[in-house]
């Protein structure tokens, strides 16, 4: 116990580290990554804790359920190592305010990181890496991982930073003002051009329904007359559609696609 | 093309390296979202197997499926790292092409699911056991409860399936593939080619937040399907596209404020 200390660069670097690392090392059904954040507070609470007892109850604090994007919810992990370490020396925060703290911002930022971290960024770099390894360029999956590992590691790591500087006002100041909604629009544009491009170049669905008659009809160049990948666009729609506002399970839809896909290819429509 | 009892190993220990829960190499940021993307999976499995480029293929195709998988508060409806490794090396081992590999990946991915969800089920015991521990304040056993022995059983739960199914499902997968007939073959191609968009099904769903937005969706399909851009330079125009909409929201705001003045 080294009791009431501020804490270092170092403390936070390895309350980051090990919350980076070990976040699903115990993932479970019961409280999801509640190991990772207690382990992750452990060596902030062993710094600033007067005494072994403040010190276990904290650790036992930080087995509650806890769940959000790893990756990038780390903002909220800087804010309650700076909590802890302001009620330690003995502001009035309650454990129930560090509590709802961590209740209150792991949905959104679960949300906002699982579409720009692991959707958007993800997609992004890995779609540029897949559209060069498709044509046999080895330089694809090198790409993927050279700009994905690094940009995460800093950024998660930057925002623990951001979190524990910002302390208990950061909710407001990232929440407030509308500036993250504005900026997670905009990326969304960004997105969403991407995807409609991927779409075009991934789903390849094309008919072989021909009409033979005095000349034959080609269904497919027919349709590519009127706008080339209509039933991509399509098929893209109705699973949408289907998952969406249906809310069909997207195992039940694969089952869906294996069947009519199959059924359709043995008719010799696709 | 046969594959050798160290190979199958290398494949199943790269599974656990790739997997969701592993957390040796920077967590799930270069496991999970980084070797274990079937785009690096596969390429990892075609360096093993001794063909580099038609595992980057394989996997690069498959990846296209699980493009949109992500896995919001740890629901996995498909295992991509499983899908990547094993699947690659299945359609390697039987000479399939990238379009069935697809087909025969998703099935794969499933079986991971399955080993997942097992694996966080049985976790609950670990996170009880560590509760002691914390009430405790011992670290040691906390690191033990809270890493170590769930890291075994997530070993466990990835090598054993994935070493199996690639080391007997590589053997006499061959016999099967050559017993597939031509119109099987053809129906999960073109079942391969259909799946990518769930895929996009879910990017949309998770950023379609506005009807509007499909404005820019329908953009960026038009401009690879009828314009033919590649995806960097899109890249760069929905990039544009967005600071577009940053500075119109700016515009309205400063109009509306001098309105009020």
């Amino acid at each position: 116990m080294e009791g009431n200390k501020t804490l270092t660069k170092k403390d936070l670097r390895k309350s980051w580290f090990t919350w980076f690392t070990y976040h699903t090392a115990c993932w479970n059904w019961e409280r999801m990554q509640n190991v990772a954040f207690c382990l992750c507070m452990e060596p902030i609470l062993k710094k600033v804790c007067k005494n072994k007892e403040d010190y276990k109850k904290g650790l036992v604090r930080h087995t509650r359920f806890f769940n959000s994007e790893p990756q990038s919810s780390t903002i909220i992990h800087g804010m309650v190592a700076s909590l802890e370490e302001q009620r330690a020396a003995g502001a009035d925060i309650t454990e129930d305010a560090i509590d709802a703290i961590k209740a209150g911002m792991m949905g959104p930022l679960a949300g906002i990181g699982d579409s720009m971290v692991a959707a958007l960024l993800n997609t992004i770099l890995l779609s540029i890496g897949i559209s060069m390894a498709i044509s046999g360029n080895l330089l694809g999956p090198v790409f993927f991982l050279a700009t994905y590992v690094p940009i995460v590691t800093f950024g998660s790591w930057w925002l623990y930073k951001k979190g524990y500087e910002l302390g208990a006002s950061s909710i407001n100041k990232i929440v407030g003002e509308g500036g993250l909604h504005k900026f997670t629009e905009a990326m969304s544009v960004l997105g969403l051009v991407v995807i409609g491009g991927l779409t075009a170049s991934f789903v390849n669905v094309k008919t072989k329904l021909e009409f033979a008659g005095e000349a034959t009809i080609n269904i497919q160049k027919l349709l590519d007359g009127i706008m080339p990948g209509l039933l991509p666009l399509g098929l893209t729609f109705l699973v949408y559609y289907l998952i969406n506002k249906k809310g069909i399970s997207v195992t039940a839809t694969m089952g869906l696609i294996f069947i009519f896909g199959m059924l359709l290819s043995i008719l010799g429509i696709l | 093309m046969h594959v050798t009892l160290w190979q199958a190993v290398l494949i199943g220990l790269f599974t656990y390296l790739g997997a969701l829960h592993t957390p040796w190499l920077l967590g799930c940021t270069g496991g999970w979202y980084g070797i274990g993307r079937p785009l690096v999976a596969g390429t990892i499995v075609g360096l093993i197997l001794g063909d580099i480029k038609t595992g980057m293929i394989i996997g690069a195709t498959i990846n296209m499926v699980f493009i949109g998988a992500i896995t919001p508060g740890g629901a996995m409806s498909a295992d991509l790292n499983f899908a990547g490794f094993v699947g690659t090396s299945l359609a390697m081992l039987t000479g399939s092409t990238p379009e069935m590999a697809v087909s025969l990946a998703v099935p794969i991915g499933l079986v991971g699911a399955f080993a997942w969800n097992a694996w966080s089920t049985s976790n609950v015991f670990f996170a009880h056991l560590f509760d002691k521990y914390a009430a405790e304040g011992n670290v040691k056993n906390m690191k033990l409860s809270g890493i170590v022995l769930p890291q075994l059983t997530g070993f466990a739960f990835r090598f054993i399936p994935s070493f199996l199914v690639v080391y007997f499902g590589g053997s006499y997968g061959n016999i099967l593939a050559n017993a597939i007939p031509q119109w099987l073959a053809n129906a999960l191609t073109t079942v391969g080619t259909m799946l990518p968009a769930i895929g996009m099904a879910l990017l949309l769903k998770m950023m379609i937040t506005k009807f509007n937005l499909w404005a820019f969706f329908l953009l960026g399909f038009i401009g690879v399907s009828v314009l033919k851009i590649s995806i960097v330079p899109l890249a760069v125009i929905g990039l544009a596209l967005s600071f577009i909409v940053l500075y119109l929201k700016d515009t309205d705001k400063t109009d509306s404020k001098e309105e009020v003045a």
